[in-house]
């Protein structure tokens, strides 16, 4: 197959470029790049809105030591206008930039204060804001690997994730306080008020599971009548399900939280047994300040399995709520600290957003027909994206998500059109 | 003006035939306890002709033979003292025919209950309902055509005695359903689309007559008196006590005891009507037998219902309502399991009246109101994990008011006996982790 990924790296990333880079990093200004290895890092339907290039770089130190390093280059589609158009105005190198580059650190940094050196994100080699591109440790390298997306995520690495962004939102809301204005300004998350830029994708993909439904016993008419009802309604209810409302607790979201956005290191356990040792956070892109309500629905019905959507949510809440309420008691936030119950009535306020990210969004993150898989296909209007957008409902998890979850939906009145 | 049974005789014979008759209507289960001092001695047979002269509105109406005893058992109702009347009665012109009443009146004897109950007004509320409220939400219903009988009708309100006087649904074939099985599916949903009228018919009232309304503020839980609050303390430590002999509920059973400190705030805060809530006038103690059924005679199927009962009726969220209803009055799997589905039936009938009866306010969505209930999902443990017990006890020997609210050995060991019912441990068994992961048994919520 023609790897078309290849055209795709950035033409500016070369030795010349690199050298003061590493040089600044690793903080040896005789540093000598010998040779530089550029491979595309991802492969088609893991990433939509970047383009991901794997550096392998071999250069000798100023005390004549060899050393070899990679590193992940992260940028956006310059040479495509259609997705660089509609990217851009989700401002998602910026965002992601300012997240690499001021914002992160410092939530490490919070973290340290308290004890904890639990490290949350990959380190930031450079940001360059000229070229919209930041360079990160490679965490491949190091033994990180992504869990199955097809699969969904199991239980212990479930419980660990949701430990990870608790402690992210703690750390934001507290760093709101320190550092006031910096975080709240980011408000272009996948829904907002400045764009409908993915309206193609979010209708496109609910008309698909509508007409999925009609030709399912187990949904039918009924179903396929109300998402369409719903359909033109969608980036209204959804970008509604992204303002704060009164009492909400508040902080920086991750904004894309699913499987693919996680990076896992296993290693031995004391009992021999093979165990999760860490985990990291990727991918701040669509990071914006509003409820953390969102990331956990776009999680749960983005990266799990069936069983913890139908049953086991209210447990997963819990347990992340503990570390969120623990984490901003240790940081003395100054705010409120919700209670469990009032974050279950904060999740119950913006479950709209659960809806969105069950019907479109997970249809195509857990899609496994990844030869059309690309932003383009994902967002015209012609008669490919049209069948690539139904091809996502053939998938069987996906449909039996469908199946299972629309009825509870529907019950809740998250389907109904109001106004 | 819906009628007891006339039968329009003119003849002497007839008047022979009509004696003879047993009393037919199907009755509740009672009458161990016959005691002729629960009938008040006021309540005569020139009290009732006076009143039946007034509501036939004919001044030479003569009851000519009447037959008088207590309408319910112990356990089964534990605000005032019922009393079923079947009354022969001549007219003015002639005719006779047979009424059938059930006569509401308050307690006399027990000092201590008069006194627990006394900020609860609940005699006078409970008329004032039957006698302003009530007629004005059927004035409502028949301006959108609808003539759904909602309620039992009234004959007479009589504040001086604090006694009402009714129709006797019996006649009209109304029984109470099962009290200690549950209501189906059918029933549940027949029950839910009255009160939903009934709930959007206040509301609309409220709002066209300046929140006439909004002054019951006298429910379980309210601002103004915790008399009950000792009773429903002592409800939670049994359930506490029963959940710790369960393996591995001791943490359950630990944060109901902890719960007790904040206790009555929480519940109070599920009575506040929150402004941005849409409010009704809530039944207020809505169960299953504060509602009347109808079966068809053949199939046993239901027909319809009644609701009854309005002494706790308080202004505030239909949450108060629905909370207390889907966690007390339903089969097992319907409580555990399929109670979005209800609120869906519900809100379609509370919805469409709203809307219907032009509500000027805004009709919440439903999901709009789903939230609105889960502000409110404190009413939801608080039902199963305390009201329940009471509800399905089957042990009616001490089933009084005093039991439920003193502290002494007796009515210790009553509510022990209501958590040991087995359906009852069963319910809370299955619901308490939910609560817990819901956050509603911390004591700051």
């Amino acid at each position: 197959m023609k790897d078309t990924q290849f055209h795709t790296a950035p033409l500016w990333l070369t030795t010349e470029y690199l050298e003061p880079v590493l040089r600044k990093y690793k903080k040896d200004e005789g540093l000598i790049i010998t040779k530089l290895v550029i491979k595309p890092a991802t492969a088609k339907g893991d990433n939509y809105a970047s383009v991901m290039t794997r550096i392998g770089v071999d250069f000798i130190l100023s005390t004549k030591e060899a050393e070899h390093a990679s590193y992940i280059v992260k940028t956006s589609h310059e040479s495509d206008p259609f997705t660089a158009g509609i990217m851009s105005k989700y401002d998602i190198y910026k965002t992601e930039m300012l997240m690499y580059e001021r914002i992160l650190p410092k939530l490490t940094e919070l973290l340290k204060e308290i004890g904890d050196g639990d490290k949350l994100f990959a380190d930031t080699i450079h940001v360059d804001y000229e070229h919209s591109a930041i360079i990160f440790e490679d965490l491949a390298r190091l033994n990180f690997v992504i869990p199955d997306r097809l699969a969904g995520m199991n239980e212990a690495q479930a419980m660990i994730t949701l430990k990870k962004l608790a402690k992210m939102h703690a750390t934001a809301a507290v760093l709101d306080e320190r550092m006031p204005g910096v975080l709240t300004k980011l408000q272009r998350g996948i829904f907002n008020r400045t764009t409908k830029g993915f309206a193609p994708f979010f209708e496109g993909v609910f008309e698909a599971c509508a007409d999925f439904a009609v030709e399912c016993p187990a949904l039918g008419a009924y179903y396929k009548n109300k998402l369409m009802k719903l359909k033109s309604h969608v980036m209204e209810y959804g970008t509604r399900s992204f303002d704060a409302y009164n009492g909400d607790f508040l902080t920086l979201t991750h904004g894309d939280m699913w499987t693919n956005n996680v990076m896992l290191r296993y290693g031995n356990g004391s009992d021999g047994q093979l165990q999760i040792k860490d985990i990291l956070l990727i991918d701040f892109q669509f990071s914006a300040w509003t409820s953390p309500a969102l990331d956990l629905h776009y999680f749960f019905h983005t990266s799990l399995t069936l069983d913890f959507k139908l049953h086991r949510e209210d447990e997963l809440v819990q347990y992340y709520h503990g570390f969120l309420a623990e984490t901003l008691r240790q940081l003395n936030y100054e705010g409120h600290i919700p209670s469990l119950h009032e974050f279950c009535v904060q999740m119950e306020l913006h479950r709209f957003y659960a809806v969105a990210s069950s019907i479109a969004c997970q249809a195509l993150l857990i899609n496994d027909q990844t030869d059309e898989a690309d932003f383009n296909t994902l967002m015209g209007s012609d008669d490919r994206s049209y069948k690539f957008r139904h091809l996502l409902y053939k998938n069987k998890r996906t449909q039996e998500s469908a199946i299972a979850l629309l009825p509870y939906f529907d019950r809740k009145g998250l389907l109904d059109v109001s106004d | 003006m819906s009628t007891p049974d006339i039968s329009i005789m003119s003849s002497t014979e007839n008047l022979l035939k009509l004696s003879k008759e047993s009393f037919s209507a199907p009755v509740a289960q009672c009458d161990e306890n016959f005691e002729h001092s629960d009938v008040p001695d006021w309540l005569t047979k020139d009290y009732l002709e006076h009143y039946l002269r007034a509501y036939h509105q004919d001044r030479k109406l003569k009851i000519l033979r009447w037959n008088i005893r207590p309408a319910l058992g112990k356990g089964e109702n534990y605000g005032g003292v019922l009393t079923r009347i079947r009354a022969d009665y001549q007219t003015s012109m002639g005719t006779v025919a047979t009424g059938h009443y059930i006569v509401k009146t308050s307690f006399e004897s027990d000092e201590f209950v008069q006194k627990t109950m006394e900020p609860y007004d609940i005699f006078n509320r409970e008329m004032s309902v039957y006698e302003k409220v009530l007629p004005r939400l059927n004035e409502l219903l028949r301006e959108i055509d609808d003539n759904e009988q909602i309620f039992a009708e009234t004959l007479a309100v009589d504040r001086e005695r604090s006694a009402l006087i009714f129709e006797d649904l019996n006649v009209r074939e109304f029984i109470m359903p099962n009290r200690l099985a549950g209501l189906d599916m059918t029933l549940a949903k027949m029950v839910l689309r009255k009160l939903a009228k009934m709930h959007a018919t206040s509301a609309v009232l409220n709002e066209r007559e300046n929140g006439c309304l909004e002054s019951y503020d006298r429910g379980f839980f309210n601002r103004h008196t915790d008399n009950y609050m000792p009773g429903f303390e002592q409800l939670l430590m049994a359930c506490s006590r029963r959940v710790r002999q369960w393996e591995d509920y001791e943490l359950y059973a630990e944060k109901i005891t902890n719960l007790k400190s904040n206790y009555t705030e929480l519940g109070k805060r599920v009575f506040d009507p929150n402004p941005s809530h849409v409010n009704v006038l809530t039944h207020g103690d809505l169960w299953t037998n504060n509602v009347m059924v109808k079966y068809d005679k053949i199939t046993g199927e239901p027909v319809d219902v009644i609701i009854i009962d309005f002494q706790y009726a308080v202004w505030g969220s239909p949450a108060i309502d629905l909370h207390y209803f889907l966690n007390t009055s339903l089969e097992e799997d319907m409580h555990l399991h399929r109670q979005d589905e209800l609120i869906q039936c519900y809100y379609q009938t509370f919805a469409d009246t709203l809307c219907k009866l032009r509500y000027r306010a805004e009709i919440p969505s439903l999901h709009k109101f789903h939230l609105q209930l889960e502000e409110k999902a404190f009413y939801a443990f608080n039902s199963t994990c305390v009201i329940l017990a009471i509800q399905r006890n089957e042990e009616t020997e001490d089933a009084d008011f005093k039991a439920i609210m003193q502290d002494d050995e007796r009515a210790t060991r009553f509510k022990d006996t209501c958590f040991k019912n087995m359906y009852v441990q069963r319910v809370i068994k299955k619901l308490l982790p939910i609560y817990e992961r819901r956050g509603l048994l911390e004591v700051e919520q």
